[in-house]
């Protein structure tokens, strides 16, 4: 523990510089090279930031070595990340970071994080889902459409509409999406209670399943069982409340095969995840929440506590199956990430930036 | 707690004793003219030592008319204002408080949102005030509750000089800037009426240098553009020498752009903010040999309209309404025991109510609040040099009770003609939790308690004449404990929820300076502020134990400011300085070496002008350069402030 503590300081020390140029409005003189992540095994942590605070930032471990680099993307860059950085993922060597109020994709080397291109001419892009090189959809908040742009020429090259002209509640606006035999699950998720089914060959919407309302996140299993967490919705909302779910749906004939619901309607589970070998799932409800794919009910005890931290986000590492999971503290400062073994015993916590929202695997 | 409860028992029976004289003397209405006794009773030592307010000067408010409150307060007094960008949403914070721990009036009437308890500062134009007096800390319990951090009280004033006078001035701006703003004062006998009439239009496009893009690029403001158009008519009547009567009415319609963040770079939201008012006042005051009454009953309307929407996609995002109506009535008596003591007495009755309606997602509240709040307070003149004086404040919002809030202080004068005074105050303040904090939908907690504030003040201030020299130096610290801080908090629900989080101390100097000289036709004034501030979170986490000597987000520990003024004839010159010290942007329990930290800066600007006759009418022109340096800095985080600008003023008077 010392010793990372002392290697974290190590690099913050070495920040210094680039620290000043963050907070600088002048030109800085000093010369900023980017830390290299070359053959390093490790994992991407997107920092979300606050809403209209322009401090998104991307963080690096290295768990071989364990070392943390924080402000990875400015650091290499010299350029802030933006205004909330909602979700990454990868091509090959390829990095994508959806920065949804920016309104942008920054593409970035999966090496040194050097920015290499840059998606726009978006309204509030959410998640990005990549299909193969040539071909990648984008999910938006407000644009109630999926765009599908060009991963290798990073332009937008059509789109799909997924308005159902309600003109309330901005149904429906994609958050999540997941692809199973050449079809696109895309979850609805504000003020929605829908999962869209896409052809990803004709870029079509084909049907559509109703769940509970605002599901939140998606996995698929090891039998190709479609897994959808939602929230329920807020206690208030005009838009209605239910008591939040968690379904698994046939991917092949649209049917909810089961569905476990939750104790109460307070409660507002999110972050579904699975293990690599999809027979586990996890997910946050105030504090990490374990079961297996086969469970009859949905577990009582909580597998991690939160003790009074606040739980934003969660990742399992698929080559390892250690447990990552996000602590926002209050929100304005730095995160902590607290690394768990599968057997539960924790062997690293870091700090990293504010809000930690999105974690990505280098090795899988 | 016995003799606590003597006190206070004293108080309000001197309370009631001084609404009975009230009762009595408004049956007495008479004609009788008592010029003598009003001269006596505006110049009480006893009466500064109430309150001891910050003035700035008709001189300065005048030489600034063109422009909002954020600007006259950020480079005239030691208001820390936070704003997000030129005529964007800006706030007032005292003490490093909130901006909903500052309570504003406008001529007795409270102009903070019962939603948010803020006011936006940028939609006040100095052009419609002839008076700001500034209160700290718990001086501000003699105007109101709520005030944790302190006041400003707003006026506009009659001229009862019997002259008439028009003026009419132009100004033009950097930035595609416009200003038009006429007055016309006119005197009949008993009447007098003031109308002003005001428009303002920016495209508020400037330059600035964008790194937050690659490649970085100097870039102009988008979607930043704003109007603004009002009228104030105020009309006041002399019945008689004891009685004055004064009807203000101020109607202002804004309706500006929000531009987006700077590293945005999407397909071009529109996103816009409409606020329209209708302030009014109607207030009588009566005086008579040994005091003065005042009743004032104000309304107030006001309308916010917020849209997000895309052109490119003919779509709206985001559609808010919001609504508040407000009346506001006072019953204000001060009455002179002797030449040594005053009670003063206040009760205000105010009724408020507000509703919030989202049309996309179809979610909003209705609020209602209603207060009574009754003042009462004491002011005695002990020997010749030291004044000491109580106020209790008790109020009832919303059927409950609120603790008794008291204030107490004491000025002392070092004798020997030394011109030294020694001020003191200590006081218990309470702040209601705003609507928005209590029924917004989602997060809202009807169950808040009101933040509590306990404060005291240490002054010294120097006040003499040396040689052709008058100066006024004051220098003091403060210390204010803030209980049951609400901050909206983010919940595992993934929305955020208002609670009562924190316990926050801040403390900190706080230092005026003011020379002033004339020689033959020729004058000169010099006056600065310094303010330095600590605040701090004092309440630990169950697992993450708080930092010492942490200080707050966006509260810079140094901050000042500095005007230098020359006159000569018909003609001026101010240089002004405007000076924030660091800020860090973020909390934290530990200090991390890549943290957002906001650079201090200094601003400097310069105004001169001159009257000038030509065919025998008086015209007078100003011309103005501020950021004369060029900095570039941010008050928030992101939100790049404006370059070196311009602007030039051509009046006409008569």
């Amino acid at each position: 523990m010392r010793k990372i503590k002392l290697r974290i300081k190590r690099f913050f020390l070495g920040s210094v510089a680039a620290c000043f140029l963050f907070t600088a409005c002048e030109p800085d003189p000093v010369k900023i090279k980017g830390p290299s992540f070359h053959g390093s095994a490790g994992v991407f942590i997107l920092n979300e930031g606050s809403f209209m605070g322009e401090n998104a930032s991307l963080s690096f471990y290295d768990y071989r070595n364990k070392v943390v680099f924080n402000q990875v993307f400015f650091t290499a860059n010299k350029v802030p990340l933006g205004d909330v950085a909602q979700s990454m993922t990868f091509c090959e060597e390829k990095g994508f970071i959806v920065v949804n109020n920016s309104a942008k994709i920054w593409c970035i080397n999966a090496d040194d994080a050097i920015i290499t291109g840059i998606i726009t001419g978006l309204e509030s892009p959410r998640n990005m889902l990549i299909v193969n090189e040539r071909k990648a959809f984008v999910s938006d908040l407000y644009a109630r459409k999926i765009y599908v742009v060009d991963p290798n020429e990073l332009v937008v090259t059509g789109s799909i509409e997924t308005d159902n002209h309600s003109g309330r509640y901005h149904q429906h606006s994609a958050e999540q999406m997941v692809l199973v035999d050449n079809k696109i699950f895309a979850a609805c998720w504000s003020f929605d209670n829908m999962i869209l089914v896409i052809d990803e060959q004709t870029d079509c919407v084909t049907d559509s399943i109703v769940v509970t309302k605002q599901p939140n996140s998606m996995v698929v299993d090891s039998n190709e069982d479609l897994w959808i967490l939602s929230d329920g919705g807020f206690p208030g909302s005009s838009y209605g409340v239910e008591i939040p779910a968690l379904a698994r749906i046939n991917t092949a004939t649209y049917e909810i095969e089961k569905e476990f619901r939750f104790p109460s309607v307070d409660q507002s589970p999110d972050n579904l995840c699975i293990n690599n070998s999809g027979d586990t799932l996890y997910f946050l409800n105030t504090g990490v929440y374990k079961m297996s794919v086969y469970a009859e009910s949905l577990p009582t005890v909580p597998f991690i506590s939160t003790y009074g931290r606040q739980f934003y986000s969660l990742g399992i590492d698929p080559a390892s199956s250690d447990i990552y999971v996000a602590d926002a503290v209050d929100y304005q400062q730095e995160g902590i990430i607290y690394r768990y073994r599968a057997d539960l015993q924790l062997t690293d916590s870091f700090r990293v930036g504010i809000i930690p929202g999105d974690f990505y695997f280098t090795e899988k | 707690m016995n003799i606590l409860n003597t006190v206070i028992k004293y108080i309000f029976l001197a309370a009631a004793g001084s609404f009975c004289n009230f009762i009595l003397f408004a049956q007495q209405l008479d004609d009788t003219i008592r010029i003598r006794e009003i001269e006596i009773t505006s110049t009480l030592p006893v009466e500064k030592a109430v309150a001891d307010p910050m003035e700035i000067t008709r001189s300065v408010i005048a030489q600034q008319a063109g422009t909002n409150l954020t600007d006259l307060l950020s480079r005239h007094s030691s208001v820390y204002i936070r704003s997000t960008g030129r005529g964007t949403l800006a706030t007032a914070a005292f003490r490093g408080t909130d901006g909903s721990h500052t309570r504003i009036f406008w001529n007795d009437l409270e102009i903070n949102s019962a939603m948010n308890g803020q006011v936006d500062l940028s939609l006040i134009p100095v052009f419609c005030l002839d008076k700001i007096d500034i209160y700290h800390g718990g001086n501000s319990l003699a105007c109101g509750s709520g005030a944790l951090g302190g006041t400003l009280n707003l006026a506009s004033k009659p001229d009862w000089s019997g002259k008439n006078g028009f003026s009419l001035v132009q100004e033009l701006a950097s930035f595609h800037t416009y200003n038009l703003m006429f007055k016309a004062g006119i005197s009949a006998g008993k009447w007098y009426s003031n109308t002003r009439l005001f428009y303002n239009y920016s495209k508020n496009d400037y330059k600035y240098n964008n790194g937050f893009v690659i490649p970085a690029r100097t870039a102009r403001i988008q979607n930043g553009s704003y109007n603004r158009y009002g009228m104030l008519q105020e009309l006041y009547c002399r019945l008689n020498a004891d009685n004055l009567l004064s009807f203000r009415i101020w109607l202002q319609h804004s309706a500006r752009n929000l531009p987006p963040v700077a590293s945005y770079e999407g397909n071009g939201r529109i996103e816009r903010q409409d606020d329209q008012s209708c302030r009014a006042t109607v207030a009588w005051e009566k005086y008579y040999s040994r005091g003065l009454v005042t009743i004032n009953s104000g309304l107030s309307l006001t309308g916010l309209a917020y849209v997000l929407r895309s052109e490119k996609l003919n779509y709206t995002f985001y559609n808010a309404e919001s609504n508040e109506f407000g009346l506001f009535n006072s019953v204000e008596h001060k009455h002179y025991l002797s030449e040594r003591t005053i009670i003063r007495s206040q009760l205000r009755l105010n009724v408020q109510q507000a509703d919030m309606y989202e049309l996309v997602n179809i979610a909003g509240y209705k609020g209602y609040r209603h207060v009574a709040s009754l003042m009462s307070s004491m002011y005695r003149t002990f020997g010749s040099s030291t004044t000491a004086w109580l106020l209790i404040r008790q109020e009832v919002a919303d059927r409950k009770m609120l603790p008794v809030m008291p204030s107490a202080g004491v000025e002392y004068n070092i004798p020997g003609n030394t011109g030294l005074v020694i001020k003191s105050n200590i006081s218990r303040n309470f702040k209601k939790p705003d609507l928005n904090d209590l029924y917004w939908v989602p997060g809202g907690n009807p169950l808040l308690k009101p933040e509590k504030g306990l404060s005291a003040d240490l002054s010294l201030a120097f006040n003499n004449k040396l040689g052709a020299f008058d100066l006024s130096l004051k220098t003091g610290g403060f210390y204010a404990n803030i209980y049951d801080w609400i901050l909206w908090k983010p919940t595992a629900y993934h929305y955020w929820v208002a609670e009562n989080i924190q316990h926050v101390i801040t403390r900190g100097l706080e230092s005026h300076l003011y020379i002033k000289a004339a020689f033959s036709g020729f004058g000169f004034s010099l006056s600065g502020n310094y303010t330095y501030t600590r605040t701090t979170s004092e309440k630990d986490d169950v697992l993450r134990p708080r930092i010492d000597n942490r200080q707050l987000t966006y509260i810079p520990v140094h901050s000042g400011n500095g005007a230098l003024s020359f006159v000569y004839g018909d003609y001026f010159i101010n240089y002004n300085l405007e000076y924030t010290g660091a800020r860090l942007t973020q909390t934290g329990d530990e200090i991390t070496d890549y943290e957002i930290i906001l650079n201090p800066f200094l601003l400097s600007d310069v105004v001169a002008g001159t009257d000038v006759r030509i065919l025998n009418q008086e015209f007078f022109i100003q011309i103005a350069a501020r950021n004369l340096f060029d900095r570039e800095y941010q008050m928030i985080y992101c939100r790049p402030m404006p370059g070196r600008n311009y602007s030039i003023s051509i009046g006409y008077k008569f």
